[in-house]
């Protein structure tokens, strides 16, 4: 291995707390101790990355008070240490590492406040696209309707939760006591970035969930009426689909007919 | 673009920085250029990608990147040169910077600019992997100095020598950070003007300046201060010894409100002004621009 690679390997290795022989590599000059001189470098790495979890996960932050946000911290930085050029993605993982590392693995609604953040943060983020008004169903002839597939703005994002977790973000972000943690049943949330480059959401009732699900799977509009029968006649459901259409409409997610 | 000693020379910029959009886009302040983080474009869409485009229109834009990590020993990252050459050929920028530092190693990404030991195989090492990074570019690209806090014992010449040499040879151009210098000659104990009077004048493209923390025994590059009376001296030197070369400032914490930043900047401007006569004439032409206004407000 060159010197260049080993000293790269020891700094690693000195920056995560591992076993290190960095300081065999630097000089005691001009007064300076090594040793403090390297703590400059690991006290600074290791502050940036605490204000990257600290700013993309502010109400999991505070969720979590000072005791155990120090904990995630200092476990997160050791388990997923950072493989992207850019910090956006530093975080990606952090789910997932809270629905498997104790003691935040016993409470789940820690796992799905940090995705809610995450997928705020990825609406942000997505590529633009032009967003359809409703005048656009006018032009589909009778005959075309059974066949429309559609295509959803980039900034789209899904959430299926288990526990009140949006509801206690929302508490956090209004500045209220959210209520305990309680597991409610499966609720359904649309993410998205508005026209205005805001990022905005709103709640979904189960057959919207599923219908929106089928068009992302390239289902056209006769095959999702067809599950909408479990809750409506068949008179009912096309008309219940063209309800959520333009409730997506009137939300600009809608980019794309494909008649 | 003006040239200057055979180089373009752009006139005073700032870093763009988030909180300053608004009133960039609205008050269209009087700054000649604007440096860009690259990184923070490498997004799909969204407010960072509009407001940079807005901003475009209206401004000449150079590009700093901090993840090149070109003195990594991992292989050059191609997904991120491609990440890179696609914003290029979006923002049209007038030049391209990183630093002459490594950033990641072993696959993991510090999000530090590590310093790199003055030896003939980081020369060697770095000089390869510049011209690699030059040629998916298609473009000669300008490193930065860092700030540093240690020595390595393997070291054996000066950073100086190691920059000029890596230049040289590589075909590279040089951005002095000014207050780097500084920070680096407290930290090891050298003469920051030998620095300046070392480097080849001609590749010298762009100067950053900022402010640092000094803890006395040590300095830190923070970049959450305005510059200080030091770093405005050696500015000064730069400027007489170097001549006329694109200067900006560079905060990137504690951000203070737009005007503060401008202020600074025209303070760099009047210390150009006592040895360039270009620079001179603008920099009147700026304080008369202001009196002017301010005299159309008060009426």
């Amino acid at each position: 291995m060159s010197e260049l690679k080993k000293l790269h390997h020891s700094f690693i290795d000195y920056l995560f707390d591992k076993e290190s022989d960095i300081s065999d590599f630097i000089c005691d000059k001009n007064g300076a101790n090594k040793n403090d001189r390297l703590n400059i470098y690991r006290f600074a790495f290791k502050k940036r990355l605490r204000d990257v979890i600290d700013n993309d996960h502010p109400v999991l932050g505070q969720y979590l008070g000072d005791e155990l946000f120090d904990l995630l911290v200092e476990k997160y930085i050791v388990l997923h240490p950072s493989r992207h050029v850019s910090l956006r993605h530093y975080c990606d993982d952090l789910p997932q590492f809270l629905s498997k590392q104790a003691p935040f693995s016993e409470h789940p609604i820690l796992a799905e406040i940090a995705l809610f953040e995450r997928l705020l943060m990825f609406a942000f983020d997505a590529s633009k696209s032009e967003r359809l008004t409703i005048e656009s169903l006018q032009i589909i002839t009778p005959e075309h309707w059974p066949a429309i597939k559609l295509r959803f703005h980039p900034s789209m994002q899904l959430l299926n939760a288990e526990w009140n977790s949006v509801e206690s973000w929302q508490a956090i972000k209004s500045e209220r006591s959210p209520e305990p943690a309680t597991q409610q049943g499966e609720r359904y949330w649309v993410i998205w970035r508005n026209q205005e480059n805001l990022t905005e959401y709103r709640s979904l009732s189960f057959p919207e969930w599923s219908t929106l699900q089928n068009f992302l799977r390239g289902s056209c509009f006769s095959e999702v009426c067809e599950p909408l029968l479990e809750w409506y006649n068949e008179q009912r459901a096309p008309y219940q689909v063209v309800d959520y259409l333009r409730q997506w409409f009137n939300d600009k997610l809608i980019t794309k007919i494909e008649a | 673009m003006d040239i200057n000693n055979g180089r373009p020379y752009l006139g005073f910029g700032l870093g763009l920085r988030t909180e300053h959009y608004h009133h960039v886009l609205e008050q269209k302040p009087d700054i000649d250029w604007f440096e860009i983080i690259s990184e923070n474009y490498m997004v799909a869409g969204g407010k960072p990608k509009y407001f940079l485009h807005a901003i475009r229109e209206h401004y000449p834009m150079v590009m700093h990147g901090v993840s090149l990590s070109i003195g990594s020993s991992d292989p050059l990252d191609i997904n991120y040169l491609k990440s890179l050459r696609s914003l290029i050929a979006e923002v049209q920028p007038e030049w391209v910077s990183d630093h002459l530092c490594w950033t990641s190693a072993h696959g993991i990404n510090t999000h530090d600019l590590m310093p790199l030991p003055y030896t003939e195989e980081a020369i060697n090492h770095v000089v390869e992997r510049v011209q690699q990074a030059q040629e998916f570019l298609g473009r000669p690209i300008l490193l930065e100095n860092v700030s540093s806090y240690v020595t390595y014992k393997h070291s054996v010449i000066s950073e100086w020598e190691f920059f000029n040499e890596i230049v040289a040879r590589s075909g590279c151009l040089m951005l002095l950070d000014i207050n780097n210098i500084y920070v680096s000659s407290r930290n090891h104990n050298f003469d920051p003007l030998r620095y300046i009077d070392s480097v080849d004048k001609e590749k010298v493209f762009q100067f950053h300046l900022a402010g640092h923390s000094d803890y006395g025994d040590y300095v830190i590059d923070t970049h959450d201060h305005p510059v200080v009376e030091s770093v405005w001296s050696l500015y000064r030197y730069a400027i007489e010894h170097l001549g006329a070369v694109s200067t900006m400032i560079e905060r990137d914490d504690q951000i203070p409100p737009f005007e503060e930043l401008e202020a600074e900047l025209n303070y760099a401007r009047g210390i150009a002004s006592e040895f360039l006569p270009q620079t001179n004439a603008q920099f009147q032409s700026s304080c008369s621009n202001k009196v002017s206004r301010a005299s159309s407000c008060q009426s």
